[in-house]
């Protein structure tokens, strides 16, 4: 009965989009609390509800390596805006004035989504909205870079729009699997064998 | 007496049971309710969220050890953790005398 209730909380935790390290040790956790009382299985309760209450608290320990990585990936595309700078012949003198606003722009924007992402890093309370408004600032910011790459002169604006493209991917599907990774999945159930609601006399508490 | 009354003080009780000294989950239960007189019954699905979410806290510490020849993991309650449980334990009092004082 044990083995079957384990395997259950195994697959229940994997529905849940606990990650792999954290349930091995959570499994380790529970085997070795059951194995050392086998009577505390009608408990533990249904293994769903379980994954799911784990899933919960590991959802807010795992946000904190995702904003390390949002950081991480604010870094990764700061080189990408020295590139064209460095690279690129200089704008169009008819256009030089919408040019200048995409720029600073997407140079503000930049700015923000890196102060953003620190500050994501500092203050666990707010940091999924923390983390979703950098992101938005990171793809404002490339999106201005695409425009100014747009109107740049026919045969270097390649680099820029490159550029452009390159960070807009990496950042959007970066920032995707982070959230994916940080918001977990709350899904799962179905019934637990062996375990039954059914509790002795008691104060429980949770 | 309802479990509801309980409810909001779990950490801190966790935290009390720590720290006598370092304790895997089970034990923990067990010392909870050996120290309660049998009143005060952790459903085993509380309290490993529980300690996750205090080792989140950084106010408890934990680490594999090995004792007849299986793995546990042991708990033990930080600094931080102290501190914690004695700003607890002041709002316990605070809160418990203002009860005592209107229900008496």
């Amino acid at each position: 009965v044990i083995d079957r209730y384990l395997a259950e909380f195994e697959r229940e935790l994997r529905r849940a989009r606990v990650p792999r390290s954290r349930r091995r040790r959570l499994s380790s956790e529970v085997e070795d609390h059951l194995r050392a009382d086998p009577d505390s299985l009608v408990r533990f309760g249904d293994p769903g509800e379980l994954a799911r209450r784990y899933s919960r608290e590991v959802r807010s320990i795992s946000s904190a390596p995702a904003a390390l990585l949002l950081v991480a990936a604010v870094v990764y595309v700061l080189p990408l805006y020295w590139i064209p700078e460095h690279t690129l012949p200089p704008a169009p003198p008819e256009g030089v004035g919408s040019l200048a606003v995409l720029v600073d722009v997407a140079v503000v924007t930049f700015a923000s989504a890196l102060v953003l992402a620190l500050a994501a890093v500092c203050v666990s309370s707010i940091r999924l909205p923390v983390m979703g408004c950098s992101a938005l600032a990171l793809v404002s910011s490339s999106a201005c870079a695409l425009a100014a790459a747009v109107q740049w002169p026919v045969g270097a604006a390649w680099t820029l729009v490159l550029v452009a493209i390159t960070t807009t991917l990496v950042v959007t599907v970066g920032l995707a699997a982070l959230t994916w990774a940080a918001i977990g999945g709350t899904r799962g159930s179905g019934s637990c064998p062996g375990a039954s609601p059914e509790r002795p006399e008691g104060l429980y508490l949770g | 007496m309802k479990p509801e009354v309980l409810k909001g003080h779990l950490d801190a009780l966790v935290l009390a049971a720590l720290e006598v000294e370092p304790a895997h989950g089970y034990a923990i239960i067990q010392r909870l309710r050996r120290r309660s007189d049998d009143v005060f019954r952790l459903p085993e699905g509380t309290i490993y969220p529980a300690l996750h979410r205090l080792e989140r806290d950084g106010l408890v510490k934990s680490r594999w050890t090995r004792a007849s020849g299986r793995r546990r993991r042991v708990y033990r309650i930080t600094r931080s953790g102290e501190e914690a449980l004695a700003v607890r334990r002041l709002e316990w009092r605070t809160f418990s005398r203002a009860v005592e004082a209107v229900l008496a």
